[in-house]
């Protein structure tokens, strides 16, 4: 491993930490501590598999987290996981990332929305990237709104 | 769900009591100038009037307690609202027809099923605009998310590492 230099220079017309890692290239070890910045960026919430194996899965890859019963499933894009947290927790713990309340059961994380549809019945859809859809609340559109207008 | 229907319930109870009251009242004072809150034929048919008073002030303000009521099921979130719309306009049209006949509201089957005729085309009226409010707010988050979208927010977390 070769030598690793670490400091702080203060720079005050940032309004935010910018982190920039320095070397003669991309390399192994590069990635490795980008992967480490990376990870220290991002929540992750602890789930289980079908398998009941632990696991981490970082917020930004949720797609939805429902409850059924007392089965809270947190939906990726790859994956269903499982979580042994009540939906209202978990609600709080995202509160501060993009995802809203769609329902009594749902939480949805609105990076993963491709668009809304209100039906000719009068039920609002939402389109999830990379396929798949649920249904919101009509209740639930002024939090909706004030979360993607960055209010909330 | 359940207070919030009996407050809804109490509060159409006293909307219902007034209605009631008014409307009969406005048209026998237009109709004949005399100042009546009941129809005479009701008062006819109890031969009381203290009695078909308190007989017009319970079923009309019951009729507005079930009309109020009723619209916690626009609350229940997986019906559309094509259908929380009509299953309340069911109940409303349904329920008037007996009610107009008890407090001889209308003195004919046909005057009833006029006003329910009536009823329906507010009710889809007023389905009509709340579906086009909802189309709107729903146009609304689809510009929200597009230019979120475009900002280079989606689907990339703020804290991003190129």
């Amino acid at each position: 491993m070769s030598k690793i230099i670490i400091r702080f220079e203060p720079d005050a017309s940032l309004d935010h930490l910018e982190v920039v890692v320095r070397g003669p290239q991309r390399d192994e070890q590069a990635e490795q501590w980008l992967e480490r910045l990376k990870s220290l960026t991002q929540s992750t919430l602890t789930v289980y598999d079908q398998y009941g194996n632990l696991n981490t899965v970082p917020a930004s890859e949720v797609v939805l987290v429902s409850v059924e019963g007392k089965t809270l499933t947190v939906r990726t894009q790859h994956q269903d996981y499982y979580a042994k947290i009540s939906l209202q927790r978990l609600e709080q713990a995202l509160e501060e990332h993009s995802f809203v309340r769609i329902s009594r059961y749902e939480l949805v994380n609105l990076k993963m929305v491709q668009r809304f549809e209100f039906t000719g019945s009068g039920t609002l859809k939402l389109e999830l990237r990379g396929g798949g859809s649920t249904w919101a609340s009509r209740r639930c559109i002024p939090a909706i709104r004030r979360k993607l207008e960055g209010r909330d | 769900m359940g207070k919030k229907c009996l407050r809804l319930a109490a509060a159409g109870f006293l909307i219902g009591v007034v209605m009631g009251l008014l409307i009969p009242f406005i048209i026998t004072s237009l109709e004949s100038g005399s100042i009546r809150f009941f129809s005479s034929s009701l008062q006819e048919k109890t031969g009381s009037m203290l009695a078909s008073l308190l007989i017009h002030i319970l079923v009309s303000g019951l009729y507005g307690s079930v009309c109020m009521a009723g619209t916690v099921l626009y609350d229940v979130e997986s019906w559309p609202l094509a259908l929380a719309s009509g299953v309340h306009c069911l109940i409303i049209v349904a329920l008037f027809e007996p009610i107009s006949l008890c407090l001889r509201w209308t003195s004919t089957l046909a005057e009833c099923l006029i006003i329910n005729v009536i009823q329906i085309v507010c009710y889809f009226v007023i389905w009509l605009i709340l579906w086009a409010y909802y189309r709107a707010q729903v146009r609304t988050l689809n510009e929200l998310n597009e230019a979120a979208f475009r900002d280079g927010q989606k689907p990339e977390e703020t804290h991003q590492i190129e």
